[in-house]
């Protein structure tokens, strides 16, 4: 072993040296400069940190689950599939913007334009990650030392592989990217809701035919504790009322900077591909990250401050919430458990902000309609396949009823884990949370006068629907 | 996905008219899924990421838009803007809906084209060539392999516009 990391939640990380050199590129140390929870620390100060150490401890856990998967079954993952893996989980976040998914929710809504979005801003981030690896040296790094790219780079981006296992362990449901983040955010929160037995959860781990990955039945309550600490997790961090305040603040000064060219420095292909083409002119792309992209919105906030147009004195004051974090405007929460699906929650909201359509024209930059993405959604995941039906008799299996969590007794077949007869997820795998957030400039009674007219239409919409 | 891409979807159902009939027969809703797969390799990107399954390529997202879109009320339906299509989608949607009338009683046919296709298009393999895709079609369908000609589906999928082989 080449080099040893100590990492406080899994202790030491080991590297090779390849792997070393990989982390040691500006592209891969520009992660330190990207906080894993964008805001967060707005909220749980001690929430610092970044995607660096979230790389490190999803390439340790894929290791460690590669193992456990070749120790039950007879060396299933061959070394180049390993090295291939490992690589790709060290590999996965590459792509990500500054300030993590704050910026990256942007092309997913409709009512922001993102035509002069920069290309690498506009598509996903594991896309981007991909695009990284291929157009810089770090490919160079790779095939001089026989790694797969292509492999690598599909393993990133969630597609499918001739061996459906080796893409299961970074893209499934209890995948390491998923058990390193919950691991690492509630310790870093201090939340305490991710205090999982991941030890025994890995060592549950195992091949079904060589086919999937199930887990021993054993561990079934820690699979339960496992959800429901995402779930918390995810309502109380990730969707904190006044956290995704914050951040849904920054994300519109964000889009005002990017459209107004002032964000990023680098914008064409040509201009990105020129950066990252060797390890010098690379340590350019550092300006693609947290402070940097801070640094334009403050010197923004200090232009707007001095102005005299309407607009952008609205417009210093909606930054002013980021910078100084202020609550320049009422959080107004509105949330039920229920079992409506991320459509379902995309046409609420559309339907919403059709109701306050001319509020929001009437004071711009005054009131925002933000709904956080759902959890424990019916699929219990967003990007992930379920598995095949294993029982061939099951012609009728509904695949849209599909978990891809399951679990298997000893000498029986195994079951997809919501349908255990030991499991309370037997009633509630359908529900999660809807949030609807709404925004009012605390100081203009006027608006928070129409806008009290007219919500119990909007509370209708939410709660009876 | 977007609430424009929504809409789009609601418009190809209706055009094709197979909304209704897929709310309460899972074979429906297989073609449901093997359409829409090819509607985006033909040049409409509704944002919809598919993977392979038991039956083929599937999105559990398609499916969970299909039923927020079905539980709309008309009126409700009335909220959303009016989308119009570009000629060039109007001319991938008369495609598909030659394509369904083609293919569209055979799921089976169906399910075999779309796998074929992703295992050419969307999913990483060794060998990238036809012998390559054949040896991967075989080995994860092996009974749609021995019930059509894979020779013939290639020819198939080539003549419809979905890949350009040697």
């Amino acid at each position: 072993m080449y080099r040893k990391i100590n990492d406080p939640v899994f202790g030491l990380i080991e590297l090779n040296k390849v792997e070393s050199h990989i982390v040691d590129t500006p592209i891969f140390q520009r992660l330190r400069y990207i906080k894993q929870l964008a805001l967060a620390n707005y909220i749980y100060p001690s929430a610092n940190h970044d995607r660096f150490s979230h790389c490190l401890g999803v390439f340790h856990l894929t290791n460690r689950i590669c193992k456990v998967l070749n120790k039950k079954n007879n060396n299933l993952l061959d070394d180049f599939n390993v090295r291939n893996l490992k690589m790709a989980a060290l590999l996965h976040d590459l792509g990500h913007s500054p300030f993590s998914h704050a910026l990256e929710f942007h092309s997913k809504r409709d009512d922001f334009n993102i035509d002069k979005f920069p290309f690498f801003l506009k598509i996903p981030h594991e896309e981007f990650g991909s695009y990284l690896i291929k157009h810089s040296y770090i490919k160079d790094i790779l095939e001089e030392h026989n790694y797969d790219v292509k492999l690598i780079c599909n393993l990133i981006e969630g597609n499918d592989i001739e061996n459906l296992i080796l893409s299961r362990i970074i893209n499934w449901e209890l995948d390491s990217d998923r058990l390193d983040y919950i691991l690492r955010d509630s310790f870093f929160t201090g939340v305490g809701f991710g205090n999982i037995n991941y030890h025994y959860l890995l060592n549950s781990f195992k091949c079904y035919k060589n086919k999937r990955i199930v887990i021993d039945s054993k561990a079934i309550r820690d699979i339960e504790h496992f959800i429901i600490s995402r779930f918390s997790l995810h309502d109380r961090v990730y969707t904190h009322k006044t956290g995704s305040y914050f951040t849904f603040m920054l994300t519109y000064s964000a889009h005002y900077s990017i459209i107004n060219e002032y964000f990023p420095p680098f914008r064409s292909k040509n201009e990105l591909n020129n950066i990252i083409s060797d390890k010098d002119s690379s340590k350019e792309f550092l300006k693609f990250s947290d402070f940097y992209l801070f640094n334009i919105i403050y010197n923004l906030y200090s232009k707007f401050k001095e102005s005299t147009k309407q607009d952008n004195i609205k417009l210093s004051r909606l930054i002013e919430t980021i910078i100084y974090r202020k609550k320049n405007y009422k959080i107004l929460k509105y949330s039920i458990f229920t079992s409506k699906s991320e459509s379902e929650t995309d046409i609420l909201k559309f339907k919403i902000r059709n109701l306050l359509k001319d509020l929001m024209e009437q004071y711009p930059y005054e009131i925002f309609v933000h709904t956080p993405k759902n959890i424990f959604t019916k699929y219990l995941s967003t990007k992930i396949p379920p598995s095949d039906a294993i029982d061939e008799n099951e012609e009728k299996l509904k695949e849209e009823k599909e978990r891809t969590i399951w679990i298997q007794e000893k000498n029986k077949n195994p079951e997809i884990f919501y349908r255990s007869n030991e499991t309370f997820f037997r009633k509630i795998h359908e529900f999660g949370i809807t949030k609807v957030l709404i925004y009012l400039n605390k100081d203009n009674d006027d608006l928070i006068k129409k806008y009290k007219a007219i919500e119990s239409k909007i509370t209708k919409i939410i709660f009876n629907n | 996905m977007s609430v424009i891409n929504i809409i789009k979807f609601k418009k190809i159902c209706d055009f094709l008219g197979i909304e209704t009939e897929a709310k309460e027969d899972f074979t429906k809703r297989l073609v449901l899924q093997k359409l829409f797969y090819f509607i985006q390799k033909l040049g409409i990107d509704l944002d919809i990421k598919y993977n392979f399954y038991k039956y083929g390529p599937y999105s559990p997202d398609l499916t969970d838009i299909y039923y927020s879109v079905m539980n709309l009320t008309k009126q409700e339906f009335n909220y959303f803007p009016d989308i119009t299509f570009t000629k060039q989608e109007r001319i991938i949607i008369d495609k598909l809906n030659n394509i369904y009338k083609k293919w569209g009683n055979d799921i089976d046919k169906l399910e075999f084209y779309a796998s074929v296709l992703y295992i050419y298009k969307d999913m990483y393999i060794k060998n990238t060539d036809k012998e390559g895709v054949k040896k991967v079609v075989n080995k994860l369908k092996p009974k749609l392999f021995s019930k059509f000609n894979f020779e013939e589906v290639l020819e198939e999928l080539k003549f419809q516009g979905f890949l350009n082989l040697c």
